[in-house]
C-alpha cells in the first residue's frame, strides 16, 4: 500500500478509484478519513454521530468522485463534502438550536478539560462540546470561513441570529480558555 | 477576535481522529452495491435495446417478405405443403422476365370437389430494360392456363384469372426476371402508390387457399396457461410518521434489499384478437438486510420553546441487535399473489410479439421472519405476523416480448414493475415501508387447443 501511496498523486489516485480498483479506493479512504472524522466531530454531538456523518460523507465522495476534475486539492473537495453532509444531517435532525443530550460547555467540570491550552485535541474538544446551535455557527464562521449571511442561507436562519450564536460560542470558549477573565468579569458585574 | 479564530482554525487543520474499523467495511459494501446496481441496469437496458432493435428489424424485414411470417397465412410458405401445393419463391436473375410476386405450381391435380373454387389474380409488373415500370396490361379472358407471354426484349404485364378447380395441372412460371428488377420494383412501388397498392393486393392462388382454410392455433384457441419465474429486485421507500424519525440509517432497507425470486401460474382468455384477460396465483418474496446499529430521533412536540427559532427537544439512542453493533440482520417476507390483468398485443399472430400487461394483485401475507424496531423501548424485537398488514394491493405494468417456439408454445420475457399500495407494516407502527419490485419474468405460455 505504501508503494502505491508514494507513486500516485491525487489525479492518478482518483482515476484508479473510478476504475473500481479496491486498493486505490481503500487508500483514498485511509488517507483522508482521519481528518474528515475530525471535521465531522466538530459538528456532531458524539463520536458515534461523527462517524455516521463521515461514513455518509465518504459514500457521497465515491458516488460523486467523477465530478472532481483535478481543480483544487482533493482533500479540500472531500472536506467540503464532509461539512455539507454534517450540515445536512444537522438540519434534518435538529430543527433546534439546543440539544438536550449535550452537556453545555459551561457546566463541564474543569477536570474534564485538558489543562494544556495549546493542545489541538483540547481545543477541538471544547468546540465539540459547545451547544449545537452556536457550535455549528462557530465552525462555519471561525473555521470554515463563511460569512454570517452565507451561514444564514445555509442554516435557514437570520444573519443576526448567526452573529449572536457566534458571540455566544466565543464567550463560552473564552471562559474555558481564560477562567481568570471570567472571574474578573463576574466580580466587575456584581460590583 | 481574529487571533482566537486563527488559533482554532489552525488546530482544526491538524486535528484528526482514528475511525472505527467497521466504517470502511460499510462504505465499501455500499460502493459494491451501487456498482452491482449500475451493472444490472446497464445489462438490462442493453438487453432491452437489443431485443427491441432486433424485433423492429425482424418486423420490418418480415413486412417486406410476408411469406416469412409463420403465423401469417398470407406469407406462409410451409403451409402450402399441407395442400399439396408447392410454392416456389425465387427470383432468378434473368433478363426480360416478368416479375411475379410468387410463382405457384400445383403438383398434384385434385378433384374439384375437394379443392375449393378459388379465383385469384396474378399481376405481373413489367420492367423494361431501362428499368421503367409500366402499368399492367389488360387482363386476358379467363380460362387460359398458360398465361405468360415472353417478350425477348421486354417483359410484359400479364393479368390473368385462373381457376384452380380444374383437374388439369396448371403451371405458372416465369421465364426470366430482370436482374435488379426486384429492387427496382420495390423502389417503383414506393414511388408509385398505384403500383404499390397493386403489389400489396396480389395474393397468389395457393396463398388464398391458405388464408381461407388455415388458421393458427393462436387464432382458434382462446385459452392459454402461463408458468413463469422471475428474478426480482426490490426497492422500499421508507417514511416516518408522527414523532419518530430514523435519521442515521444510511443503509436503510431501500438500499440494501436482496435479489429474490417470484413465481406465477396464470390462465388467460383471449376475448378479442388483440386482447386477453388473465388471472392466476403466484408467490412474491422480499428480503432485506438491516444494520444492527441504528439511530432513532424522536421529536417531542409537547415541549416546544418559542424563540427566534423553534426549539424541539430530541431524544436519541443507539441500539444493538443481540449485542452486536457491527453486523446485519435479515428480514424476509412472502406473499401469496392473486393477479388480475389484461394483455394487449401489438403484433398478434406474429412469431415475435410485444404486448403491454397492466395488472392489479391481491397479496396475502404468508410469512414474515426478521426483526422490527420498537420505538418505545428502543430495541429490536422479532417480527410477528401481526406487525404487518395481512392483505396488500399492488399495481404493476410490464412489457412482454413473446416468441413462438412452437405453434402453441410461446416463450415470454417480461420486464415488470410492481408497486405495493400501502406500507407493509400495520398502521400503529410509525415506520412506513412501501415496497416496489422490478421483475424480469421468464415464462412459458401454452395455448390450449
Amino acid at each position: 500500500m505504501s508503494v502505491i501511496r508514494n507513486c500516485l498523486n491525487d489525479s492518478e489516485l482518483v482515476k484508479e478509484c473510478l476504475k473500481g480498483k479496491y486498493d486505490s479506493q481503500k487508500l483514498l479512504y485511509e488517507q483522508y478519513a482521519p481528518r474528515m472524522l475530525g471535521v465531522c466531530y466538530r459538528y456532531a454531538s458524539s463520536r458515534e454521530e461523527a462517524e455516521d456523518f463521515m461514513q455518509e460523507a465518504f459514500i457521497t465522495v465515491f458516488r460523486k468522485l467523477h465530478q472532481w476534475k483535478g481543480e483544487g486539492e482533493l482533500g479540500a473537495w472531500i472536506r467540503k463534502i464532509a461539512v455539507n453532509t454534517s450540515l445536512n444531517n444537522i438540519k434534518a435532525r435538529h430543527r433546534f438550536l439546543e440539544s438536550s443530550n449535550t452537556i453545555p460547555i459551561d457546566q463541564i467540570p474543569d477536570n474534564r478539560v485538558m489543562q494544556d491550552q495549546g493542545n489541538d485535541s483540547m481545543l477541538m474538544e471544547l468546540v465539540h462540546q459547545l451547544p449545537a446551535g452556536c457550535k455549528t455557527v462557530f465552525n462555519l464562521y471561525a473555521i470554515e470561513g463563511y460569512s454570517h449571511e452565507e451561514i444564514g442561507k445555509l442554516l435557514n436562519i437570520q444573519a443576526g441570529t448567526s452573529r449572536s450564536q457566534y458571540l455566544k460560542a466565543r464567550r463560552l470558549l473564552m471562559q474555558k480558555l481564560n477562567p481568570e477573565l471570567t472571574i474578573k468579569l463576574n466580580s466587575d458585574r456584581h460590583g | 477576535m481574529d487571533e482566537l479564530n486563527d488559533r482554532f482554525k489552525k488546530s482544526a487543520e491538524n486535528f484528526s481522529l482514528i475511525p472505527s474499523d467497521g466504517i470502511w467495511k460499510n462504505v465499501e459494501t455500499e460502493i459494491r452495491r451501487r456498482e452491482r446496481k449500475r451493472r444490472f441496469i446497464i445489462i438490462f437496458l442493453t438487453g432491452a435495446a437489443i431485443l427491441i432493435g432486433g424485433l423492429f428489424l425482424f418486423i420490418n424485414f418480415s413486412d417486406k417478405h410476408p411469406e416469412l411470417q409463420k403465423n401469417n397465412p398470407a406469407g406462409s410458405v410451409q403451409n402450402a405443403a399441407q395442400e399439396n401445393i408447392s410454392v416456389k419463391k425465387d427470383y432468378p436473375e434473368k433478363e426480360n422476365a416478368a416479375i411475379p410476386q410468387v410463382s405457384a405450381e400445383i403438383k398434384n391435380p385434385v378433384n374439384s370437389k375437394t379443392v375449393p373454387q378459388i379465383k385469384h389474380q396474378a399481376t405481373f409488373i413489367s420492367v423494361t430494360e431501362d428499368n421503367n415500370v409500366s402499368e399492367p396490361l389488360n387482363p386476358k379472358p379467363s380460362g387460359q392456363n398458360n398465361s405468360i407471354i415472353n417478350n425477348p426484349t421486354t417483359s410484359q404485364i400479364i393479368s390473368d384469372e385462373i381457376t384452380t378447380s380444374s383437374a388439369a395441372s396448371i403451371s405458372i412460371k416465369t421465364d426470366s426476371i430482370v436482374a435488379n428488377a426486384k429492387d427496382t420494383l420495390e423502389t417503383k412501388a414506393v414511388k408509385d402508390s398505384a403500383l404499390a397498392a397493386k403489389s400489396d393486393t396480389i395474393i397468389p392462388d395457393t396463398l388464398i387457399a391458405l388464408k381461407d382454410t388455415t388458421q393458427t392455433p393462436a387464432q382458434k384457441s382462446k385459452w392459454s396457461i402461463v408458468i413463469g419465474i422471475a428474478p426480482t429486485l426490490s426497492f422500499s421507500e421508507q417514511q416516518e410518521d408522527g414523532d419518530y424519525q430514523i435519521i442515521s440509517n444510511y443503509r436503510d432497507s431501500s438500499d440494501n434489499t436482496l435479489l429474490t425470486w417470484n413465481y406465477r401460474f396464470a390462465v388467460s382468455y383471449r376475448f378479442i384478437p388483440r386482447m386477453e384477460v388473465f388471472t392466476g396465483i403466484g408467490v412474491i418474496n422480499f428480503s432485506e438486510e438491516i444494520l444492527s446499529k441504528q439511530a432513532v430521533y424522536r421529536y417531542d412536540t409537547n415541549t416546544i420553546i418559542v424563540g427566534p427559532s423553534p426549539t424541539i427537544i430530541v431524544s436519541r439512542g443507539y441500539f444493538n441487535i443481540n449485542g452486536d453493533s457491527t453486523g446485519t440482520a435479515r428480514n424476509k417476507f412472502s406473499w401469496l399473489e392473486i393477479p388480475i390483468g389484461v394483455c394487449y398485443d401489438f403484433f398478434p399472430d406474429h412469431k415475435l410479439n410485444i404486448s403491454l400487461q397492466p395488472e392489479a394483485s391481491f397479496n396475502k401475507l404468508m410469512s414474515a421472519d426478521g426483526y422490527i424496531y420498537n420505538y418505545e423501548t428502543l430495541i429490536y424485537e422479532k417480527i410477528k405476523v401481526s406487525d404487518l398488514k395481512s392483505w396488500q394491493v399492488s399495481y404493476g405494468i410490464g412489457i412482454s416480448f413473446q416468441y413462438a417456439i412452437l405453434k402453441n408454445l410461446h416463450f415470454e420475457f417480461t420486464p415488470f414493475y410492481k408497486n405495493f399500495q400501502n406500507s407493509i407494516y400495520d398502521d400503529p407502527y410509525p415506520l412506513k415501508q412501501h415496497l416496489q419490485q422490478t421483475e424480469l419474468r421468464l415464462s412459458l405460455r401454452y395455448i390450449i387447443k
